[in-house]
């Protein structure tokens, strides 16, 4: 994972200078304050190399990927607006908000460096979501018909940017707790497995959200992504498309009943279906979206050279448009090549996460960047109805731009452990990481007791980050039901056997006498229930350390584990690596 | 998981793939429809930054349409001017930053604003380099004599509201085409509101886009279905001034009563009796229906750089009745049609059946006068065989020469022509359609004067003027 990217980042920045020379001397535009494009080309240049300092192993080249978006958003939004009175200084602010966000990204990474602490508090997260969401409703005031904006002090901000990602966070460590759970299901109905009706609190949580963000804010965009982002993280937890399907159809039904309730969904769909109807009127700002891009034909009119300002709100909502009028279609797909390469690392980031809550996280961020994407992009371009929302980092607006930031952050620090992982493994001596699974030595066996203890790298050690976790696993004998796994700090006797190992303080065969092997098969509890959670193999007398997490993990992208001797992925069987002499179960 | 987080990558990759197809959609293949439709005003507003190319008449040195250069303090601009004033405006149309445009300068949009597909080098590399284009000079097929005889014979009409169109029946090229009263497209943006507002329609082209009652000049039409369907010119009948139907009685004009005559006759004396008898008991309505649309009627001549409203035969033909077969023989009841279908239609018969694609641009030249396009004539349709359009040709000779229309004679030159006198709720629409000469066609004209009453008194001396003007010239 370790990147280095010095070179993308001065091609990052050199795009931004072209963009800005183009303007200020083929198409004679006053020139910018010069000095915000040194603040931010030194801004982000610093930002690059504070995180190859703070986070070697983490995956640095997204930021020259945020560099060229932040700097195209910068052009574009510097040549709309700058012989526009009364906004003629849009460039600068926009400049400031990328500094702010750059900071907020630094702040992000030093903080949250250990991030898996925020899923111990996932709740007070919703509680935050719910509160943003609920703040604008009764504090906002409305801009262009959409209720959406609070201000605290000098500052005007949009919570919903903010409330989005504590919604991801919540969800998360919500999902990878509740995995097993989830994914159990009862009954089918129509050869679809339905789980069970009691798990869909969170599902029913997001609905009510989205639709609340539809109806009282008016914001189809991120009551979109409210109810979208969530539901995709439930299934990459699950498998199971039901939770899409049943979700699907709860924001069919909802998104319908407001269609016919609310005047403003109505009008959002016909201008959809027929801008020409009413080319002046309700349909203008889609139709000079079209024009604007039809303009641009294969290579764009030349930067400066549209007339993309023909659109209303050209600068945040419709910025693509001005892009794929000026820069033309090879220009449109070029920065849409870019955020999917944002949105490939991204995936990847969360491929190679260790434990199913930094997957998650990073699945959602990546998720909910990909979709506001998609959704206006599709908006301006008539693919989609249209919905107020920014395309992120090039539309103009603060509070996108520091939330993507912070998203940003957030998938550095998860790429960071990831990749101490990966650079961890390699050595046979540094095996502290992954997951030791341990009996008590001597064949005493209590019923109940299986220490397991994740440790998630050496480099968090050295970074003085302990991160112990201790999950008490069902009785031996019988077949665990899902669900009966605790998490607790580690408190010494088999827990403490296990962390010794993972330190290499013992040579685990010779001192833990009992191997057990625990994870991810598929068994059938006392109902017949399927159950993907803990299958727990008894063998007194013999040890063994387990070394990796997620055998898909193991399997696929870490082929430097796969000499250790494992078990074949997802199938369950024990363990036959280091394995001591089996001694047949009392 | 993992699984489950690659297959929603691909989701995500399908969506940006799809993306970039909406987008080369907009931009590749819906880009010239967007660029040229009406409500779009970006391309008004290139227009200033870069002159436009010139429109010109068929003499190719009458300029119709050219853009000024102005300087301001933001750098130049141009301003679109047409120095011949009302003369060509329903041809050429406006160009206003307002009011979006109409006309050749919207038809020829692509060539006039340069940013047709790149037929040059310079051009490809002015289009790379996005740096502002000259457009390219679009030369008409109008003659600009025949334009302003027309002109002023409408304008001297009694009503002062008709249009008028001349072919080429050979080529398809259009002569002339006017439309009266007319408007001045100079300062189209201050004077458009009061324009739109004028009782007289002077924005409207009528002769492309206006829908009149045809009258009787409908009845070449039915006579080249009647000779289909096996009716000679000698084929006697015996008129009594009156056809029955069920729930019509059909009359002649001013109630005259003609005894017997044949066929050749009952063109040449307009009468409408015996076309109902012969399109109610011989024709039938789906031979009539489909000559009239082999003729060009409800079609919108999708290739004519100009806007053209269908001629209209009214519900379809499974549902006429004898009453409708009747009216429609003699271009009442539901027929709607205008000049330049009729113009096509006279064309075609002169052409011995074969009618041409009509056009309007003679050739596209660059700026620096090299030629990029000239398009060819082109055969639209053999709309009747030859031997029927001769029989046709000779039987409109007959309206010229004893009929209803013979203040069309042309000393020296045969004249082949149809009246027609369409009732309306006011005063009956005035038309004349003719062509010559008849055994080297020329020219082909259609001409009508709006509730200008006969054929013969309004339309046909205006007809009859461009014709000589015609012969004239190329004849001279």
């Amino acid at each position: 994972m370790t990147q280095r990217a010095t070179l993308p980042m001065i091609l990052a920045l050199a795009i931004t200078t072209l963009g800005f020379a183009t303007l200020i001397f083929v198409q004679e535009a006053t020139s910018p304050p010069l000095i915000y494009g040194a603040y931010y080309a030194g801004t982000l240049f610093v930002l690059y190399l504070a995180v190859r300092l703070l986070l070697p192993h983490s995956d640095v080249l997204l930021l020259p990927i945020v560099t060229m978006l932040t700097g195209i958003g910068l052009v574009m939004i510097f040549r709309l607006t700058y012989d526009v009175p009364d906004i003629e200084n849009l460039a600068t602010t926009q400049a400031v908000w990328i500094l702010i966000g750059s900071g907020t990204l630094l702040l992000t990474v030093l903080f949250f460096r250990n991030y898996r602490r925020l899923f111990d508090y996932k709740y007070l997260f919703a509680l935050a979501a719910v509160v943003l969401i609920a703040s604008t409703i009764f504090f906002g005031y409305e801009v262009n018909g959409a209720q959406l904006w609070l201000q605290v002090g000098p500052v005007s901000f949009q919570p919903s940017e903010f409330a989005r990602i504590a919604l991801i966070i919540f969800f998360a460590g919500y999902l990878a707790e509740k995995r097993d759970l989830l994914a159990a299901t009862s009954r089918t109905i129509l050869g679809i497995q339905i789980p069970t009706l009691k798990y869909f609190g969170p599902v029913a949580f997001v609905w009510a959200a989205s639709l609340g963000l539809l109806v009282f804010e008016k914001d189809l965009g991120s009551s979109l992504l409210f109810f979208a982002v969530p539901l995709l993280m439930l299934y990459a937890a699950t498998g199971r498309i039901a939770y899409v399907i049943l979700g699907g159809l709860l924001f069919s039904v909802g998104a319908y009943v407001s269609y016919l309730l609310f005047g403003h969904v109505q009008v959002r769909v016909q201008t959809w279906l027929d801008p020409w109807s009413d080319p002046n009127g309700g349909g203008f700002q889609i139709l000079q979206s079209l024009f604007n891009i039809a303009e641009g034909g294969l290579t764009g009119t030349g930067l400066g050279a549209g007339f993309a300002q023909t659109i209303p709100e050209v600068q945040t909502d419709f910025i693509f448009s001005a892009i794929a009028s000026e820069l033309g279609l090879l220009g449109a797909t070029a920065v849409l090549l870019a955020f999917l390469v944002y949105v490939y690392r991204g995936i990847k980031i969360s491929l190679l996460a260790t434990d199913d809550a930094s997957k998650l996280l990073a699945f959602g961020l990546t998720a909910m960047f990909a979709l506001q994407t998609l959704v206006i992009v599709g908006g301006v371009t008539k693919a989609i109805p249209l919905t107020g929302i920014t395309l992120p980092f090039i539309s103009y607006g603060g509070s996108s731009v520091v939330g993507s930031f912070i998203l940003t952050g957030l998938l550095l620090v998860i790429s960071e452990k990831a990749g101490q992982r990966a650079a961890g493994e390699g050595d046979a001596a540094q095996c502290a990481v992954g997951r030791a699974v341990v009996h008590p030595p001597g064949g005493q066996r209590h019923a109940g007791d299986v220490g397991e203890v994740q440790r998630p790298g050496v480099a968090d050690e050295l970074l003085g980050t302990e991160h112990l976790t201790l999950r008490r696993e069902v009785p031996v004998v019988e077949v665990p039901v899902a669900g009966q796994r605790v998490v607790d700090p580690v408190a010494g006797g088999v827990e403490e056997h296990a962390r010794q190992v993972l330190d290499g303080e013992r040579d685990a065969p010779a001192v833990l006498g009992v191997v057990v092997h625990v994870h991810r098969a598929l068994g059938a509890d006392g109902a017949g229930r399927r159950v993907e959670g803990a299958r727990v193999e008894p063998a007194v007398g013999a040890a063994v350390v387990e070394r990796a997490v997620d055998h898909e993990t193991t399997a696929e992208l870490r082929p430097v584990q796969r000499r250790v001797g494992h078990a074949q992925a997802g199938s369950g069987r024990a363990v036959t690596g280091h394995r001591p002499p089996h001694q047949p179960t009392g | 998981m993992n699984a489950h987080l690659r297959r929603t990558f691909y989701l995500f990759v399908a969506g940006f793939v799809a993306l970039v197809g909406v987008m080369a959609y907009w931009q590749v293949y819906a880009r010239e429809s967007l660029a040229n439709n009406p409500d779009n005003s970006l391309q008004t507003r290139r227009s200033v930054e870069a002159p436009r190319g010139l429109i010109l008449a068929g003499d190719g040195e009458t300029v119709l349409a050219e853009s000024q250069k102005r300087e301001t303090e933001r750098g130049p601009v141009y301003d679109r001017v047409y120095p011949q004033g009302d003369l060509y405006s329903n041809v050429v149309g406006y160009w206003s930053v307002k009011y979006g445009a109409t006309g050749v300068e919207i038809g020829e949009n692509s060539t006039l604003s340069g940013n047709a597909d790149p037929a040059t080098l310079d051009e490809l590399i002015n289009q790379v380099s996005g740096g502002p284009q000259a457009g390219n000079n679009v030369e008409l097929t109008l003659d600009p004599n025949l334009q302003r005889v027309a002109y002023e014979g409408l304008a001297a009409s009694n009503t002062g509201q008709g249009s008028a169109v001349a072919i080429d029946p050979k080529t398809g090229d259009i002569l002339a085409m006017v439309s009266y009263p007319s408007f001045d497209a100079n300062n189209i943006d201050e004077r458009f509101p009061e324009l739109q507002q004028d009782p007289n329609n002077p924005l409207l082209n009528r002769a492309t886009q206006g829908l009149y009652a045809p009258g009787s000049v409908m009845k070449v039409i039915t006579a080249a279905a009647a000779l289909k369907s096996g009716v000679e010119p000698t084929d006697p009948f015996t008129d009594t001034g009156e056809y029955e139907t069920p729930g019509y009685t059909v009359v002649n004009y001013n109630d005259n009563i003609y005894g017997r005559v044949d066929f050749k006759q009952a063109l040449g004396l307009s009468i409408n009796t015996i076309f109902a008898k012969v399109a109610v008991e011989r024709i039938g309505a789906q031979m009539l229906y489909d000559t009239a649309l082999d003729f060009g009627f409800r079609d919108t001549y999708e290739e004519f750089p100009l806007e053209v409203a269908a001629s209209e035969l009214g519900p379809p033909v499974d549902t006429w009745v004898e009453g409708n077969i009747a009216q429609i023989s003699f271009g009442q009841d539901t027929v709607l049609s205008n000049v330049f279908e009729f113009a096509n239609v006279t064309a075609a018969i002169a052409n011995d059946g074969k009618m041409m694609e009509p056009r309007i641009v003679k050739e596209i030249r660059s700026p620096e006068g090299i030629i990029l396009d000239k398009p060819v004539p082109s055969a639209r349709a053999d709309v009747i065989d030859r031997e029927t359009a001769l029989t046709l040709q000779d039987m409109m000779v007959g309206v010229v020469e004893d009929g209803s229309a013979t203040p069309a004679q042309i000393a020296g030159v045969e004249v082949a022509g149809k009246t027609g006198t369409a009732e309306t709720n006011g005063d009956p629409h005035s038309w004349f359609i003719a062509f010559a000469p008849v055994e080297d066609p020329k020219i082909a004209v259609a001409v009508l004067v709006e509730n200008g009453g006969d054929g013969e008194k309004q339309a046909l001396p205006i007809a009859r003027q461009i014709m000589e003007a015609h012969l004239k010239s190329s004849g001279g």
